[in-house]
């Protein structure tokens, strides 16, 4: 089957359930004489045994259309799933005898040649043990690992001994199921002494994009990478389109083979499924031609004829070619982690542990689960990346303690979301922990203290419950204290580890043991200097594993003193990251900085951890008696001034390395946290607002001390008290880009400025609802609600959000803002529509300024506007723009001689993809600086004398970002088509073939009217007549979806600048590509232009033959073009999608067409009148009033008053 | 490999005596609806039999049916054993089981001269040379033969030394294992256990058919007390029903599969497997 799925993409089956219940069977069909009298209809699997010949029919009519692979009729064949019929008993001869259904038919079909397979079907049974159906008891399960594991281990024997080939553990929602499927697949190989190939397809159950058990796409590959699978895919829930971008995050990632059998879309009201076999071969030939997949079938709905089409659909095309599997250690817990070289340091949170947090363990002992849960999320707010958890305390039940509090942080999503470290000096703890945990956790720790049976079968057992462990330098003699010991144990641990437990390198953590030094004992002072050699060591001779380290245990000679203890973990860490540490236990909160430690103090600890004085450690005891009155000047030595100006430097120079140091002196002086916030934090921010509004800091700067702010305030949140709230804010403000819409780096921008400025921003995101909108801001009372949005069709919805508003009778203040809006836009369209304020805001920088004025002065501020607006109004009103009736500005088309029209080299549709590096001298910067509200063009900009340095440091910061990008897997891709094509009247016809019969694609461009001595233009004047040669592309562009992962990776982790610097990337990667593939097309593809040989700034200018318009701007103003444009093209394969309003998914996006015509060049087709709005309606066959809603902003002013005020 | 992924089944047969094949493959014939291939031994006890390699490659041809051939490293120098595994490969043969071979003076030529030149492991590894398309010199084979290397185990022996035999065999590139007889389904999954992960074992089954038979078994294998008291009381008839309920209960452990050893019963075999052939 493997040589086979190298080679080309195999057809699974489709649906049996639903085939069954179109026969409409009678409840005698699933009866047998030895059943027990109990209604057993619906129990499908069940058929196996009473109705073979309607399962081998089925089977056979599967294998006819075409399918490589079927599955067997054994879904719900458990002991769990077959309780509710009280069939458990007959789940072992149900299972054989579905096996060898499938077996027999199968070999009946099977040539040399074609081979057909038999998969073992494994359902995710009806049970969770993921979750609990109570909410009351978020603890309560109704099915443990043990359970589930017993039972599959029953059906997969029985499966495999009917004659199957592999195993299918489908529709698996809960991974912590699935993971107890794949340890009894374990079993039954090490019975059997054979490894049956295993497929596991999960699924997702909603728009999240996670199973139901919360987890993301890459977390589930994670938790399941300890099974050497053959594939791995996603099927029933959703339908094929929706499935796209998860399938996309599994093939990017998965070293397996990929499948998906989605269901024919999502159930309707009567419970039938409406995907066409059409549509579902559609969509799986797309995501065959983009290479996603190796394995295609149908679930739910799905019939014999989905799949013979499915099966037409992939003919011939190349498989998905597997990555090699990623060499870095990675972790889960609903969300990945994984130990790239980039990530300096995994910090894991220490304070979950009843040995070393007493408050924990106060809370555990007492059983207040409820405060111990707290803790816990008090660790992962501040920057835990793991949890360290152990419940080792002699009055406790370890085991139930541990198993108890892993099933309450499996209820909460914001804890499990960073992966566990269990913590358990014994084995049945840490072996009962495992089989609660649906991520891939760490073990902490195996060693080799009870000898290397020991160690090999329970690392095996880790491994086989789909953990890394944490091995600890002690043997059979005892905890190693010299650095030989430590190697020696450590190396023979790899091997043993490595070579009989099967365990790859990468799943292995050292832990060399830091132990305590100055305790005043000699052998004890080379401690730190021997964890750093073995660290060193390790990581040159054992590669590819981690080392880890608790920390904590270093200074205990220190106890009771702080800022001691601090400076000398500090010190260590620095030292042991430069060796090579990779994660340590930590307490998450209280990291210090080495660059933060005074100096005379560094020496001293330093001394102490190389051991360079004998009288090291007294010195460093003595240093805390002399410093205690004179600390804060010591520190002021370090750097400059009392801790309140450090903290304003800090905000207006955006430097967050001492940040929390200096929070936390402040805190102290202050006497609480409340006071630093709204003391020198919300002052320095202040400074920060006026200094920007006096145009003296730059946005990009402002962002930086807004994440400042930030880290600032994380920090002192843990020591507020219940029912502080942070910030005295300057006002509540709701933010939002409308329905059909979603650019939103403006909005993103004004967000964090505003919240620079006090005022407590809740940003709705992206295409959100009117109705959304107006709810939220009822919900949480705020002071205004801003609008953003880029596309023409936008400017209605804000119309209609600005309409809604006013229904509802909510007076607060409307803000407007985005590319196309625009001030004369605001007053004539949508200020009409209310009876109190609407603000245009033109940049982020004013933002701030307009805000203010408008909830400081309500009243004076809204007929302030309505004074302004009315003017403005009636200067549009008296705007006369003389128009040229459509007929005559048709003659008055130009007339150029017939271009010579090339034909392409090679006709027809293209995927592309590039690399950052080819796209860097594609970029413009410019408008990369205006989106940073930093004007002026670039190269010059950077010699700019006040604006250069910032414009300088951004260029840097955004071309370092770049690598990253690189190196986390961004790919922008591309997709054209080059077509024989025609100008018909002011349409454009594409067609399939030269033969130019009937067009397979109808274009429709608008003419400029307004009246003038040049001729009209339309973008139809660059396309010969028909009857002459001349051709026409068609592109599509998107930096891709990743890259607004990462941005939204990097903005839940508090950094907007990184967030907003990779968004504004974003956009100036898709510009580059459609740049780049623009002159790939002129210079090859079609070639028009072969010897063009242009410098950046040429190229930047445009100053190459031919065009590429992109509908919705102003040459086709149009943006329900791309709809069709989308028929012809495609780009679904490369991830791009339009909104009901034409905006492209991802926002990082370009569609456009290509015109080659020798004259062509950019043109805005400008105001139009009433009788083009209908010729063009007409032409594109559709109502006037739907034209209209597309080009309402085209009408020429006094056209306007006749159209109807709001086209919904 | 043969289909492992279904309950498998092989039975041994006799080799005739002579140069007739008939018998034997009437046997091949009679037994080919009910197993998946039949083992053909080579000189078993030192008697001598028609050539194992030979005997399989006719079963193969004649009576369509997989064949393991046994090979022992008493009768050949390496030379031999390649150039005869080298002409078996043309005549389709693919299945080697690798053995010791029992001792010339058991048998009736205790004059011939016992060679064991090289032993089973090495003759596991020989045969993976010959897969390599090397020779057991180094020296390159103008193509490369595609044999299985199957091995025999032994369930009772010491538990320590079962264990490193298996996994040496296992190393030297064994990918199928034939046991000795076990009697009780406890007995197999205990070494299954015992060995770890490994290559499917085919556990041996021997319908015993009285008491004295059952007591000369019992100086190299373990019979339960209970059966030697079912076979004094009922004969023949108690040992088929034991070793059917036996075959049955080593298919529900999940077990991949069985060796008979019918002992020239092979009209038993239906009534032996009846429950597995549901």
């Amino acid at each position: 089957m493997r040589d086979l799925l190298e080679r080309r993409i195999l057809l699974l089956d489709g649906a049996t359930g639903t085939m069954i219940q179109d026969q409409h069977l009678s409840a005698e069909d699933y009866r047998r004489s030895d059943f027990p009298e109990r209604p057993l209809q619906g129990d499908h699997d069940l058929l196996n045994l009473t109705r073979p010949d309607l399962i081998r029919d089925i089977h056979a009519a599967y294998l006819e259309a075409g399918a490589d692979c079927i599955e067997t009729n054994t879904f719900n064949a458990t002991k769990i799933a077959q309780a509710d019929y009280g069939m458990g008993a007959w789940v072992r001869e149900v299972n054989l005898a579905g096996a060898r259904l499938a077996r027999e038919v199968a070999d009946r079909f099977s040539t040399e040649q074609r081979p057909r397979f038999v998969l073992g079907a494994v359902g995710p049974t009806n049970r969770t043990a993921s979750m609990s159906p109570d909410v009351a008891n978020p603890a309560f399960r109704t099915v443990d690992f043990d359970q589930l594991v017993e039972c599959y281990d029953e059906q997969m024997g029985a499966l495999l001994q009917g004659g199957c080939d592999a195993l299918l553990i489908e529709t698996v929602f809960d991974t912590l199921n699935c993971k107890a499927a794949l340890y009894a697949a374990e079993l039954v190989a090490a019975r059997r002494g054979i490894r049956a190939p295993l497929l596991v397809s999960f699924t997702i159950t909603d728009a999240s994009g996670r199973t139901l058990s919360g987890q993301t796409p890459e977390a589930f590959l994670i938790s399941v990478s300890h099974a050497e699978l053959l594939c791995i895919g996603l099927n029933c829930a959703l339908g094929a389109d929706a499935l796209r971008p998860h399938l996309e995050t599994i093939s990017r990632l998965s070293p397996c083979f990929v499948s998906c059998h989605p269901n024919a879309g999502l159930p309707n009201a009567f419970g039938a499924y409406d995907d066409t076999p059409e549509r579902m071969a559609a969509s799986l030939g797309g995501f065959a031609r983009a290479g996603l997949l190796n394995i295609a079938g149908g679930c739910c709905g799905t019939t014999p004829e989905h799949i013979r089409q499915i099966g037409e659909a992939i003919r011939g095309l190349a498989p998905r070619r597997p990555p090699p599997p990623p060499p870095w250690p990675s972790f889960s817990g609903l969300e990945p982690l994984t130990v790239r070289p980039q990530i300096n340091f995994v910090n894991i949170g220490e304070r979950t542990n009843v040995t070393g947090s007493p408050r924990f363990a106060k809370a555990v002992l007492g059983g207040d689960f409820e405060a111990a849960v707290a803790i816990a999320r008090q660790q992962v707010d501040s920057g835990a990346q793991m949890l360290d958890i152990n419940m080792d305390e002699g009055m406790l039940d370890g085991k139930a303690a541990m198993e108890h509090f892993l099933k309450l942080l499996a209820a909460e999503p914001e804890i499990s979301r960073v992966p566990f470290v269990i913590d358990s000096s014994r084995w049945e703890i840490l072996h009962s922990a495992l089989k609660h945990v649906q991520g891939r956790p760490l073990v902490n720790s195996l060693s080799l203290k009870e000898g290397e049976e020991a160690l090999v079968a329970r690392a095996r057992e880790a491994k086989r419950l789909g953990a890394g462990v944490v091995v600890m330098a002690f043997d059979e003699r005892g905890q190693a204290d010299t650095l030989e010991r430590r190697i020696a144990i450590c190396q023979r641990s790899y091997q043993l580890l490595t070579e009989r437990a099967g365990l790859r390198s990468q799943d292995i953590v050292f832990d060399p043991n830091v132990l305590t030094i100055a305790t005043g004992l000699e052998e004890h002072n080379r401690y730190a200097i021997d964890f750093l050699e073995a660290t060193r060591w390790i990581k040159r001779h054992l590669p590819g594993s981690l080392v880890s380290g608790g920390v904590s245990n270093l200074s205990f000679a220190f106890r009771g003193q702080n800022q001691i203890r601090e400076a000398m973990h500090a010190a260590f860490l620095y030292h042991a990251i430069g060796a090579g540490l990779d994660m340590g236990i930590v307490n998450a909160g209280l990291l210090g900085n080495y660059a933060e430690i005074p100096v005379e103090l560094l020496e001293l600890v330093e001394d102490v951890l190389f051991d360079r004085r004998p009288d090291a450690a007294e010195r460093l005891t003595q240093y805390t008696q002399n410093q205690q009155p004179q600390r804060s000047q010591k520190q002021v030595s370090a750097r400059s001034g009392p801790v309140e100006e450090r903290l304003r430097q800090a905000l207006i120079s955006g430097d967050v390395s001492h940040i929390e140091a200096d929070a936390e002196e402040a805190r102290q002086q202050l006497g609480s946290p409340l006071a630093v916030i709204e003391g020198p934090l919300m002052g320095g921010m202040r400074e920060v607002g006026d200094l920007f509004g006096a145009g003296k800091m730059f946005l990009p700067q402002v962002v930086k001390s807004a994440r400042v702010m930030k880290r600032a305030v994380t920090y002192l949140t843990p020591y507020l008290e219940a029912g502080q709230s942070s910030q005295r804010s300057a006002g509540r403000i709701l933010l939002a880009t409308v329905k059909g819409d979603v650019h939103d780096i403006g909005k993103n921008i004004v967000g964090v400025v505003l919240a620079c400025n006090g005022y407590q921003v809740t940003d709705l995101g992206v295409m959100v609802p009117a109705e959304q909108i107006l709810a939220e801001a009822e919900r949480l009372r705020v002071d205004a609600v801003g609008l953003s949005g880029l596309i023409t069709p936008s400017l209605d919805e804000m119309v209609h959000v600005a309409q809604e508003m006013e229904r509802r009778g909510m007076q607060l203040p409307l803000l407007i803002g985005g590319a196309t809006t625009s001030r004369m836009h605001t007053a004539v369209r949508i200020a009409p529509a209310r009876s109190t304020a609407v603000a245009w805001v033109p940049d982020a920088s004013r933002a701030v300024s307009v805000v203010a004025h408008l909830l400081a002065d309500p009243a004076g501020s809204a007929s302030e506007l309505a004074g302004e607006q009315e003017l403005l109004r009636r200067q549009h009103r008296a705007k006369q723009v003389k128009l040229v009736p459509l007929a005559e500005a048709r003659q008055r088309a130009p007339q150029w001689p017939d271009p010579p029209a090339p034909r392409p080299a090679q006709l027809g549709r293209q995927l592309v993809h590039f690399t950052l590096a080819e796209l860097q001298p594609y970029i413009d910067w410019s408008p990369f600086f205006q989106a940073w509200s930093l004007r002026g063009r670039y190269p010059k900009i950077l010699e700019h004398p006040e604006i250069g340095p910032q414009a300088k440091q951004l260029l840097e910061d955004a071309v370092s970002a770049l690598e990253e990008l690189e190196a986390c897997g961004v790919e922008p891709k591309g997709v054209f088509g080059l077509y024989p094509a025609n100008r018909q009247g002011d349409d454009l016809l594409l067609y399939p073939s030269e033969e130019r019969g009937a067009p397979c694609l109808r274009l429709h461009t608008l003419r400029q009217q307004r009246h003038s001595e040049q001729p009209l233009l339309a973008l139809a004047d660059y396309l010969a007549p028909t009857g002459q040669p001349d051709y026409l592309g068609l592109f599509a562009v998107t930096a891709g979806a990743r890259i607004e992962e990462l941005a939204a990776q990097w903005r839940r982790q508090g950094d907007d600048y990184r967030a907003l610097l990779i968004q504004s990337l974003a956009d100036r990667l898709a510009e580059a590509s459609a740049e780049a593939l623009h002159a790939r097309v002129r210079r090859s593809d079609w070639g028009y232009a072969s010897q063009e040989s242009l410098d950046h700034s040429e190229l930047i200018g445009e100053r190459y033959q031919g065009i590429r318009p992109a509908p919705g701007y102003p040459a086709c103003p149009d943006h329900s073009e791309k709809f069709k444009i989308f028929e012809l093209l495609a780009p679904e394969e490369i991830g791009i999608c339009l909104t009901e309003s034409g905006a492209l998914r991802p926002a990082s996006s370009v569609c456009g067409l290509y015109f080659a015509h020798p004259q062509s060049r950019y043109f805005a087709v400008g105001p139009i009148g009433m009788d083009q709005v209908r010729d063009y309606a007409a032409r594109k066959g559709v109502s006037e009033e739907e034209a209209l809603r597309w080009l309402a902003v085209q009408l020429a002013p006094e056209q306007r008053e006749v159209a109807p005020p709001c086209s919904r | 490999m043969l289909p492992l992924t279904r309950f498998t089944v092989t039975v041994e047969l006799e080799t005739p005596r002579g140069p007739d094949p008939s018998s034997l493959l009437a046997s091949a014939k009679r037994v080919a609806p009910l197993v998946q291939a039949v083992n053909l031994p080579d000189n078993p006890m030192a008697k001598l039999r028609m050539s194992s390699l030979l005997a399989a490659a006719l079963v193969e041809s004649r009576a369509g049916l997989p064949a393991i051939a046994h090979l022992t490293c008493r009768d050949r120098n390496s030379l031999a054993l390649q150039a005869e595994l080298l002409g078996a490969h043309a005549l389709g043969l693919r299945r080697v089981l690798c053995l010791q071979g029992d001792p010339v003076e058991r048998g009736d030529h205790p004059m011939a001269k016992p060679v064991f030149e090289i032993g089973s492991d090495a003759l596991i590894q020989l045969i993976g040379h010959l897969n390599q398309s090397r020779n057991w010199s180094g020296k390159p084979l103008e193509a490369a033969t595609h044999f299985t290397a199957v091995a025999a185990c032994n369930p009772y022996g010491d538990p320590e030394h079962e264990r490193r035999r298996y996994l040496e065999k296992r190393e030297a590139g064994a990918e199928l294992f034939q046991a000795q007889p076990v009697f009780a389904a406890e007995d197999a999954l205990r070494y299954r256990d015992l060995v770890g992960e490994g290559p499917p074992i085919l556990f041996g089954v021997l319908p015993l058919r009285s008491r004295q038979a059952a007591e000369r078994m019992r100086s190299w294998t373990k019979v339960p007390e209970v059966l030697l008291h079912l076979l004094e009381r009922g004969g023949a008839q108690a040992g088929r029903d034991w070793t059917a309920q036996l075959i049955g209960d080593l298919w529900r452990a999940g077990l991949p599969g069985i060796h008979l050893y019918p002992m020239g019963h092979l009209e038993e075999l239906p009534a032996l497997l009846q429950e597995i052939s549901l």
